[in-house]
Formats: C-alpha cells, sequence, structure tokens
C-alpha cells in the first residue's frame, strides 16, 4: 500500500536521465528509476524521466543519471556511444548523481573486457576495472553497508565478472553474504564522490530504500524516512530466509 | 621416492577412472543393443522377409535399465526410431505451438504436454505412444544436445528472448551453444524471422522464415545490437539491419520467399508457389496466440498437410492446462493466463482488456528468488483496475506494484481472494507454480 504522505518539505522538481534504456534496460533494472521517480512523487517533488536513446544528446543539465544492466551483446557499442557524448561526464563533473548497476556501473569504470576476449575502455567516472570471471556468481547478498546508511543492503547477484577497485576506491557495502565484487576484499559495488555502481539486482533501490533517499538527498537535501510496510516485510523475509546465522548478523 | 598421493586424490583419480569405465561400457551396451535391433532385422528378413523389428520400449530398457538420467540421451535415438519427429523450441509459447501443432496434424500423436521438455519428457512422451508421429517441445537450452540424438523432419523455432538470457549469465552462451546445432541435410527449419539472434545463428542455413512484420514489437524482439557484431541496430518501424551483412531475411530473400503473417495476424501469406493466403483464426485468444498458430499452420503445410482441415482444427483448441484455460475457484470462474517471465507477462497485457478484475498469483517456492524481472512488465496499464495479490511471492507483488502507483488488495490464499474480486469476468495472471495451485485447488 502506499506510504503516509509526508508534507513536501520543498517545492521542486528533479530531472532524471535514464541512459539507454534500450540497449541497458534488461533484467528489471529499469524498476530502479521509476523508485526514484515514485520516492520523489510520494515527497510532493516531481520527478521526470527522460529516456535518452543511442544518437540522440545526453542533457548535461539533468540531477541523477541512471545506467541499467544489460547484456554484453553490444556493450562496446554502448561505451563507444558514451564517449562520443560527453553530456554524462559533464553532468558527473559538475556533481550531478550518477549510479550505474551490472553493466551500467562496469561501463562508469575505467576499463573492461568481456567474456569473449573484447576490451574497451568505459567513460572513467570510477576507478574500476571488470573482467571475466571463471564462474558464474549467482544468488542473494546482503553488505553490510560502506555508505552513509544504516540499514544492511539487499539485493541479488547474477554475473560472471570480477570488479576490481582502484587502490583509492570505496565499496558499497562490506559482504555478509554473496561473492559481490569477487575480489578478495570480500566487497559490493563501489562509489566516489555522486557516482554508485553496484551488480545488485531486486530491483536494488526497491529493495535498498534508504540508498535510493540517499540518492536523492544528494539533490534534494535531508529527507524525512517514508515509511513503506511492504519493503519492510520484504526485507524481513529475505533474511529470515537466508541462514540464521547470516541473517540474523545482519539484521544486527 | 614418488609423493604419495592423499585419501581425496586417490578417490577422485578412482572415480575418474570408473566414470570414464562407465563412459565405455554405456557406449558398449548401446552399441550391442542397437547391433541385436539390426541382427532381429536382418534375420527376420532372412527367414521369411517380414520386416520383424524388436519393440522400442525393450530396447531401451535393454539399454538403459532403468538407470541413470545420463543415459537418457542415446535412447531418445532408440525410442524415436522410425518416426516422424517435429521439434518446436524457443523461449515463449513452445507448449502453444506443440499444442496446437498436435492438434493441427490430427489423429494419433506422441507429444509431451506441459513443462516436460528435457531428456525425460522427450523419453516419456516417446515411449507412451507409439504413434508414427511425433510433436516435441525442447527446452531451448537443450535444443543442442536433443538434436544430437534426434534427426527432426521439421525443427520450429519460434523465438530466442531475454528470458532465456536470465538462465545464464551472459547471450552470448545461448548463442554459442545454438551455433553448433546439429541439423540434418532432411530437417526442414521454420523460424521466425524478426528475432535478429536467431537470423544471426540461422542465416546460413536453409530456412523457412516466418515474419510478421508488426511496427509495434514490444517485448518480442529483445536484441537492440548485432549479434553478429556487436554493433547497433539501425531499425526502422519493423524493418532491421546492421552495418555487417545481418538483415531482415525479407530483404535478404524477397517478400515472396518468406511465411507472412499480416500485422493484425489474421492472415498467412505462404512463400510463392503455396496457396494465396490461408486464414488464421485459432480457438485461443490473444495476438501472441495466432502467431502460434501461424506456425502451426505453416509447420502442418510444411509436412504436406491440406490448410483447410488444418485451419479447422486450430479452432477446436479453445484452452490449454496451466496456460490459458478456466478453473471453477471457490465457485467462480476464474481464466489462468500463465505469465512465467516478462514476454509471456507482457503478450497477455492484450488478453486482460481494460476493466474488470484482475489477480496475480507468484507462487514460487524460494523465499529468496529474484523477481526483479517483474519490474520489466509494463503494470502500469492497471491502474484503476481491482487487482488482488496472491502467493508465497506476494509481498514482491505488493511491492512491485506499489511503486508502479497501483492499488490492490492482498489475500492468504487464491481461493480467500477469489472471494474479495469484485464481480465480472475473473482473470488471473500466475507463474507456473502458481497455475499448479490453481489447478490443484480447482472446486
Amino acid at each position: 500500500m502506499k506510504p503516509n504522505l509526508q508534507p513536501a518539505t520543498r517545492a521542486s522538481a528533479l530531472s532524471l536521465v535514464h541512459v539507454y534504456p534500450q540497449f541497458l534496460g534488461s533484467y528489471g533494472h529499469g524498476g530502479n528509476a521509476l523508485v526514484l521517480a515514485q520516492r520523489c512523487r510520494w515527497r510532493g517533488v516531481t520527478c521526470d524521466i527522460h529516456e535518452v536513446t543511442i544518437g540522440e544528446v545526453i542533457p548535461a543539465e539533468a540531477d541523477i543519471y541512471y545506467l541499467a544492466g544489460g547484456d554484453t551483446v553490444g556493450v562496446k557499442a554502448v561505451a563507444q556511444a558514451l564517449q562520443q557524448q560527453q553530456g554524462l561526464q559533464q553532468a558527473a563533473a559538475r556533481g550531478a548523481v550518477v549510479l550505474g548497476v551490472g553493466s551500467g556501473c562496469q561501463l562508469l569504470g575505467e576499463r573492461l573486457s568481456l567474456p569473449r576476449g573484447d576490451t574497451f575502455a568505459g567513460i572513467g567516472l570510477l576507478d574500476l576495472t571488470s573482467e571475466p570471471a571463471v564462474r558464474r556468481r549467482f544468488g542473494p547478498v546482503i553488505g553490510e553497508p560502506l555508505l552513509p546508511i544504516e540499514a544492511p543492503l539487499l539485493g541479488f547477484e547474477d554475473h560472471q565478472m570480477t570488479l576490481q577497485l582502484g587502490a583509492e576506491a570505496t565499496a558499497i557495502a562490506k559482504l555478509r553474504h554473496g561473492a559481490g565484487n569477487g575480489s578478495a576484499q570480500g566487497t559490493e559495488g563501489i562509489w566516489g564522490s555522486n557516482v554508485f555502481g553496484t551488480s545488485l539486482r531486486g530491483p536494488v533501490l526497491a529493495l535498498n530504500p534508504s540508498f535510493a533517499d540517499l540518492l536523492l538527498e544528494r539533490v534534494l537535501g535531508p529527507l524525512d524516512p517514508l515509511p513503506l510496510l511492504a519493503v519492510d516485510r520484504l526485507r524481513e523475509r529475505f533474511l529470515s530466509a537466508l541462514p540464521r546465522s547470516i541473517g540474523s548478523r545482519a539484521k544486527r | 621416492m614418488p609423493r604419495r598421493l592423499s585419501v581425496r586424490r586417490r578417490f577422485k583419480t578412482l572415480s575418474a577412472r570408473l566414470h570414464a569405465i562407465g563412459n565405455v561400457l554405456t557406449v558398449c551396451r548401446f552399441q550391442a543393443v542397437l547391433a541385436l535391433d539390426r541382427g532381429v532385422k536382418t534375420l527376420a528378413f532372412a527367414l521369411g522377409g517380414v520386416g520383424i523389428r524388436l519393440p522400442r520400449r525393450l530396447l531401451v530398457r535393454l539399454a538403459c535399465h532403468g538407470l541413470a538420467a545420463w543415459l537418457m540421451p542415446a535412447s531418445l535415438a532408440l525410442a524415436a526410431r522410425g518416426r516422424t519427429v517435429v521439434l518446436v523450441s524457443g523461449t515463449n509459447g513452445k507448449t502453444t505451438t506443440t499444442a496446437l501443432l498436435t492438434r493441427a496434424l490430427g489423429g494419433t500423436v506422441a507429444t509431451n504436454a506441459g513443462n516436460h521438455n528435457f531428456y525425460c519428457g522427450l523419453l516419456d512422451a516417446l515411449l507412451r505412444s507409439n504413434a508414427p508421429m511425433a510433436v516435441l517441445e525442447v527446452d531451448e537450452l537443450w535444443l543442442p544436445e536433443v538434436l544430437r540424438w534426434l534427426v527432426p523432419e521439421l525443427l520450429v523455432i519460434l523465438n530466442l528472448h531475454e528470458d532465456a538470457w536470465l538462465r545464464t549469465p551472459d547471450p552470448q552462451y545461448v548463442l554459442d551453444r545454438w551455433k553448433t546445432l546439429n541439423l540434418g541435410a532432411g530437417t526442414a527449419l521454420l523460424a521466425w524471422a524478426d528475432d535478429p539472434a536467431l537470423v544471426s545463428l540461422l542465416s546460413n542455413r536453409p530456412v523457412q522464415w516466418l515474419t510478421q512484420q508488426e511496427n509495434d514489437a514490444k517485448g518480442q524482439t529483445t536484441l537492440q545490437a548485432c549479434p553478429a557484431c556487436g554493433e547497433i541496430l539501425r531499425r526502422s518501424g519493423w524493418h532491421w539491419s546492421c552495418r555487417c551483412d545481418l538483415r531482415h531475411p525479407v530483404h535478404r530473400l524477397g517478400p515472396q520467399a518468406t511465411w507472412q503473417l499480416s500485422p493484425c495476424g489474421t492472415t498467412l501469406h505462404p512463400p510463392t508457389g503455396r496457396r494465396p493466403e490461408v486464414a488464421v483464426n485459432p480457438g485461443l485468444s490473444g495476438r501472441i496466440n495466432r502467431r502460434n498458430a501461424a506456425f502451426a499452420l505453416a509447420g502442418a503445410m510444411l509436412l504436406g498437410r491440406d490448410p483447410e482441415p488444418v485451419q479447422h482444427q486450430l479452432q477446436t483448441l479453445a484452452q490449454l492446462p496451466l496456460r490459458d484455460q478456466v478453473y471453477r475457484l471457490a465457485g467462480r470462474d476464474v481464466r489462468l493466463l500463465l505469465g512465467k517471465n516478462p514476454s509471456a507477462w507482457i503478450a497477455n497485457l492484450d488478453r486482460l482488456g481494460t476493466g474488470g478484475p484482475v489477480m496475480l498469483l507468484q507462487q514460487q517456492s524460494t523465499a529468496t528468488l529474484d523477481l526483479s524481472w517483474l519490474y520489466d512488465i509494463p503494470v502500469e496499464t492497471l491502474a484503476g483496475r481491482q487487482v488482488g495479490i496472491c502467493g508465497a511471492h506476494a509481498l514482491d507483488l505488493a511491492v512491485w506494484l506499489t511503486y508502479a502507483g497501483v492499488d490492490f488488495i492482498a489475500a492468504a490464499d487464491p481461493r480467500a481472494l477469489v472471494g474479495q474480486m469484485a464481480p465480472g469476468e475473473l482473470l488471473c495472471v500466475s507463474d507456473l507454480l502458481g497455475a499448479y495451485l490453481i489447478e490443484a485447488l480447482a472446486d
């Protein structure tokens, strides 16, 4: 059910650019844009989702940019299109919020290798290189957040890539359960300044409302919590369905 | 002095040797059974010129001893021996098209109804019936394996959707598996021309292409990049092409060389040299079922059937258990529509109509199952209607509908939910486990 609406603390609008949803928009990742927009609307903030397709200009003036996950066929072409367009890079340079999920996250890094040996440059907003992993990583993930949020980060992973973070880069969560980035540090995702990346599905922002609000707060300032009973119960069920030791530790 | 192997290592070595020996014995056993079969046939001819052969069931049992599933593949070849086999594969529509084609061919046909589309299901279907014709649906990931053992007269390939990708980490995995399709010269291929992945995989083979040329193909075509070279596909309406040589078969072969289903799905235009046009009017509702029926119609015609009786037969199939069927639940008729993945769900949207109550049932058994794909469905089209949810994953549905701005009511189980739903035709979109639940709970 819809949450109790809080009176709007600010009369403003937020612009969200969904970058290349036709190419980066499978696996339900498009839901993240929906979650951001809806959480704005429930707070009385207008939020328009502007979808940009390849060949169109990526506006540099938006507040939030979202690159979702897609399949590896065509990722190289998407990377080339992003390189040619400078809108996203210019927006990030002035402090706009950028979220990349799945291959969207990998494209934000320095370099990306595909399972069939193709290696090409990302757009370099994150100190990250992505390489094919030996084994597929599949299943639920629980992480202790390294972002300024309190609730455990929950989601699902299903990929066969290893994300190597640079020396100065910070992950978004320390793993309690799951393979995450696949590196020895046992972490998930990456963030720096206002640019965030993760491999988590769920969609990740639907399962983690505090992460969604963190992104919105970077634009709108501090926000009141938005109680959503269904999400709370879904998170409880997620944790209780895992082995007790993992779930209870994560709850704490 | 040589190092002694650890117990674990020795066990693994022994296990590997036994496995290798087992493989050799299996091959020997199958060769022996096939030799026995040939010997009986030769002896029968020598004695009286009668075409006697050992029963298939006996051969399979001799070869398998009812043992492990990895013995199944070769037994498939034995079980299908001497029959005309038609295989139907793809991501979506296998079961429906198989049922339609079975109905279209008429008479007794061996078929694997439902989701039994792996080795066991295929073998079971072949052993349960001695019909000379078998129409079998095959899981798309297993098709290359099945084609190692079966030589179909006709292979119908419906699509290769994103939902197949969901079961693998990388679409290239599926594409690579399909590149090794072992198709004999005697196998006719009927495939969907509007799917770039299929066209890329089959472009070097003689294919009977079926196309609908829909401008609004949302949810039906998935790949936006060329599966051959990775470049972005150029799209204009239904037409697509790439900078490399890959393009829609209509533009490569000409419209006269393809089976063309009209955009509204009511007429099938066969290639030149066949009948001018055939009406497509199946008993099953929905745009997607017109396409499935077109495949069945074209398949039957390729197998030499006359279209008139086939058209009539297709009209007689109005319901399909667990997919499109009316069940009596808590004293009320509920029309069940299967929505097990985004493409199937989106295909159902045009059957949901614009008014009336809708039940959504998500009953997957694993609590930590990833249902992200729900967010690929434009469910906001249900806003303003009464929507009821239930099932083990009702919470996932609740969060999804909440963010999509769709009001809903919830109940513990389908029978309780039916009691709360408004009057009118009641539709229920369900996953496969939910469909089984509805079937079990039906009055």
